[in-house]
C-alpha cells in the first residue's frame, strides 16, 4: 500500500473519519489516497466471490474505489478531495450489488 | 435552451489547456471542464502543489515545464470548472454541426453546457493489465503510485516490486529513488530483444524516454541491478498482497515477499466519450490501441465537425505534442467560429517532431503478451469477475463480437463499462476467431460514460448553466 514520506504540516491537514475512525489527510489529496495511507484495505468486495478489493488506479478508470462519502453512495473516492469532517464508509463489510 | 458557451473543452491537461488558452485569445466565451481539483492533467498532476512543497525537482524538467503552462491557464481569460465529471454529449437533434449540449456532475450536481464547438482533451490512461492476483489489495498501477507521490507525497510501502514495461517503469523508478523509497526490484515484462535489461536498449532508452532520462545510463545502471528480464508474473496473498512470483524465459521461478506491487504496460488513449458519441474510431496496429478518426492537425473529427479531439485522446504522443495539437484544434475552432487565431509557430514542428518519434516508441514498448493474452484462470472482467477462460469458452460457442461476448459474459456490464476488460476481451475474441483486433473491433461505451444517480439524472433534465462569461 502506500505510507506518507512526509506528515503535511498542520496548515495543509483535514481530518476525515473512515468507517468511524479518525483519518489525517493531506488538504489536495483524494480520499482514496487518504484511505490507502491509512492502510485500510479491502475497501470493497467483489459483487461475486466477495473477494477483497481495493483502490487500483487512483484516476477514475477502474471504479474500484467506491465508497460512502457523506451519505451518498458509490462516490469515485479517487476523484473526490477530501474535506475536513467527511465521514466516509467503506463498503468492505458485505459485497457490493452489482451494477447494470 | 439558454445562451451557449463559445466553446467547451473537456480535460485541463497539456492539450486542454493549450486548446482554451488559443480560444480564448480569440475573443471567445470558453469553458473548461475537468475532472481533477486542479488544472494539469496526469502529467502534470498538482504541480503547483508540489511548487509550493518544494518537490518540483523530484519530479524532473518535464514536470517543472508544467507551472509555466498552468500558470498561463490560470491567467486566461476561461470560465474553468474543476472537480466536473462529464457523462455525455447531446449533438443538437436537428442537424449534427451546429454544436451540442455537454452533460455533467459537479458538486454532487448535475448540468449540462451547451456549446458551438466542442474540444475533447481526455488524455490517456493505462492499458489494463490483467494477470493472475491483480485484484488483490496491495496491487496498484504505476500511474497510481506516480498520482499518490504527485499530490500526497506517499511513497508505496516496502517492500515494493515494479513490474511491466513502457518508458514510465524507468521514470517512476527514477523518481521513486529521488523519494528515497527506491523499487526492492523490477521486474521487466517487456520481450527479451527489447527489455531494459538488454544492454542495447541502455542507449535508445536515453535518447528516447523523457529528458529526466538525460542520464539514462546512469539510471540504468542501478535499475539493472534489481532488474530482471521475466515472462510472467503472479501475485500472491488472501486478504492482501503478500508475494510475487515470476517466471523467466528460461523457466526459473522465483518469489518475492512484498507489501506492494507497481504494474505498468503503456497508456491507451481515453476515448471513452468519442466512443459513446458513435463517432469512428481507428485501430492503430503500430500503438495497439483505437484512436478517433479525426484530422491530424486540427483534431476535427471526420463524422462530426463541430467535435475536436487533441491530445492524447487522440493518438498517444506525449505532452509536448498534446500541448501544439491543443493549439491548433483551439485555433481551428476559433477560425471555425468566425475568429482569427494563429497558433504558435512552433506548434506544428512540435507536434510532428513528437509524432515521428512515435512509431520507433512503439515499436520498442510494445505490450507484453503476459498481460495481453492472460491465461484461463485469470480475471479480465475485474468488475463483474469473468474469466480469460469464460471469454475463450464463450468465442468458442460463436459469439460473434464483442457486444454479443459481453451478453454472454457480463465482462464490460460493470461500473468501469468496459475501460478495464474491452481491449482483452476484443484480443482474445479476435485470437478465436482468427482475425486481428482492428476487424473485432470495441464493445459499445454507452451513456452515461460514469453511472449517474437517480437524483442526478432528474435533475439534467432541469439544470441548464449559464457561462458566467457570456
Ligand atoms: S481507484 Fe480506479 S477509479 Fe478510483
Amino acid at each position: 500500500m502506500l505510507v506518507r514520506r512526509t506528515e503535511p504540516p498542520a496548515s495543509a491537514a483535514v481530518t476525515i473519519t473512515v468507517d468511524g475512525r479518525d483519518v489525517r489527510a493531506r488538504k489536495g489529496e483524494s480520499v482514496a489516497a487518504a484511505v490507502l495511507a491509512a492502510g485500510i484495505v479491502p475497501t470493497r468486495l467483489a459483487p461475486v466471490s466477495g473477494a477483497p478489493r481495493a483502490p487500483y488506479c487512483l484516476m477514475g478508470s477502474c471504479y474500484e474505489c467506491l465508497m460512502t462519502v457523506d451519505d451518498r453512495a458509490n462516490v469515485q473516492a479517487c476523484m473526490t478531495p477530501v474535506k475536513d469532517g467527511m465521514r466516509v464508509r467503506t463498503h468492505a463489510s458485505r459485497p457490493s450489488l452489482r451494477h447494470g | 435552451m439558454g445562451e451557449r458557451a463559445d466553446i467547451v473543452v473537456i480535460g485541463a491537461g497539456p492539450a486542454g489547456m493549450a486548446a482554451a488558452i488559443q480560444a480564448a485569445a480569440a475573443g471567445l466565451a470558453v469553458a473548461v471542464l475537468d475532472d481533477q481539483p486542479t488544472p494539469g492533467g496526469q502529467i502534470w498532476r498538482n504541480v503547483e502543489g508540489a511548487a509550493e512543497r518544494g518537490d518540483l525537482k523530484l519530479f524532473g524538467k518535464d514536470y517543472r515545464r508544467g507551472l509555466a503552462s498552468v500558470k498561463r491557464f490560470r491567467l486566461a481569460r476561461v470560465d474553468y470548472q474543476p472537480g466536473a465529471r462529464v457523462v455525455g454529449v447531446e449533438p443538437d437533434a436537428d442537424a449534427r454541426d451546429t454544436g451540442g449540449d455537454v452533460l455533467f456532475v459537479r458538486k454532487g450536481q448535475a448540468a449540462r453546457l451547451s456549446c458551438k464547438r466542442l474540444i475533447v482533451a481526455t488524455g490517456a490512461y493505462e492499458r489494463p493489465t490483467p494477470f493472475p492476483g491483480w485484484t488483490l489489495p496491495g496491487v496498484m498501477t504505476l500511474g497510481a503510485a506516480q498520482i499518490a507521490l504527485k499530490t500526497s507525497d506517499l511513497v508505496p510501502e516496502r517492500p515494493f516490486v515494479i513490474a511491466g514495461q513502457g518508458p514510465l517503469l524507468l521514470l517512476l523508478a527514477a523518481q521513486l529513488e529521488a523519494a528515497g523509497a527506491p523499487p526492492d526490484a523490477v521486474l521487466d515484462l517487456s520481450d527479451p530483444g527489447l527489455a531494459l535489461t538488454a544492454g542495447k536498449s541502455a542507449a535508445m532508452a536515453a535518447l528516447l524516454a523523457p529528458d529526466y532520462l538525460a542520464k539514462g545510463a546512469y539510471w540504468l545502471g542501478r535499475l539493472r541491478a534489481t532488474a530482471r528480464n521475466v515472462v510472467q508474473i503472479r501475485a500472491l496473498g488472501a486478504e492482501r498482497l503478500r508475494q510475487v512470483e515470476w517466471r523467466t524465459a528460461a523457466g526459473a521461478v522465483g518469489r518475492i515477499d512484498v507489501r506492494t506491487l507497481l504494474v505498468h504496460d503503456g497508456v491507451i488513449p481515453n476515448a471513452q466519450l468519442t466512443r459513446a458519441m458513435r463517432a469512428p474510431h481507428l485501430y492503430d496496429m503500430a500503438a495497439d490501441a483505437w484512436r478517433p478518426a479525426a484530422d491530424r492537425l486540427t483534431g476535427q473529427l471526420d463524422d462530426m465537425p463541430w467535435v475536436h479531439v487533441a491530445g492524447d485522446c487522440a493518438g498517444v504522443a506525449g505532452w509536448a505534442a498534446a500541448e501544439a495539437l491543443g493549439e491548433s484544434a483551439g485555433a481551428a475552432a476559433a477560425t471555425a467560429l468566425g475568429r482569427t487565431a494563429t497558433p504558435g509557430r512552433w506548434s506544428r514542428t512540435r507536434a510532428s517532431r513528437a509524432r515521428a518519434l512515435r512509431p520507433f516508441l512503439d515499436r520498442i514498448y510494445r505490450p507484453a503478451r503476459a498481460f495481453q493474452r492472460p491465461d484461463d484462470a485469470t480475471l479480465v472482467c475485474r468488475c463483474e469477475e469473468v474469466t480469460a477462460g469464460a471469454v475463450r469458452a464463450a468465442a468458442a460457442l460463436g459469439a460473434q463480437g464483442p457486444n454479443q461476448l459481453k451478453a454472454f459474459t457480463r465482462a464490460g456490464m460493470g461500473p468501469c463499462q468496459g475501460r478495464m476488460c474491452s481491449q482483452t476481451v476484443a484480443a482474445i475474441l479476435a485470437d478465436a476467431q482468427g482475425r486481428g483486433p482492428g476487424d473485432v473491433g470495441l464493445m459499445r461505451v454507452r451513456l452515461p460514460i460514469s453511472p449517474l444517480t437517480v437524483g442526478e439524472l432528474a435533475g439534467l433534465n432541469e439544470t441548464e448553466i449559464k457561462l458566467p462569461l457570456s
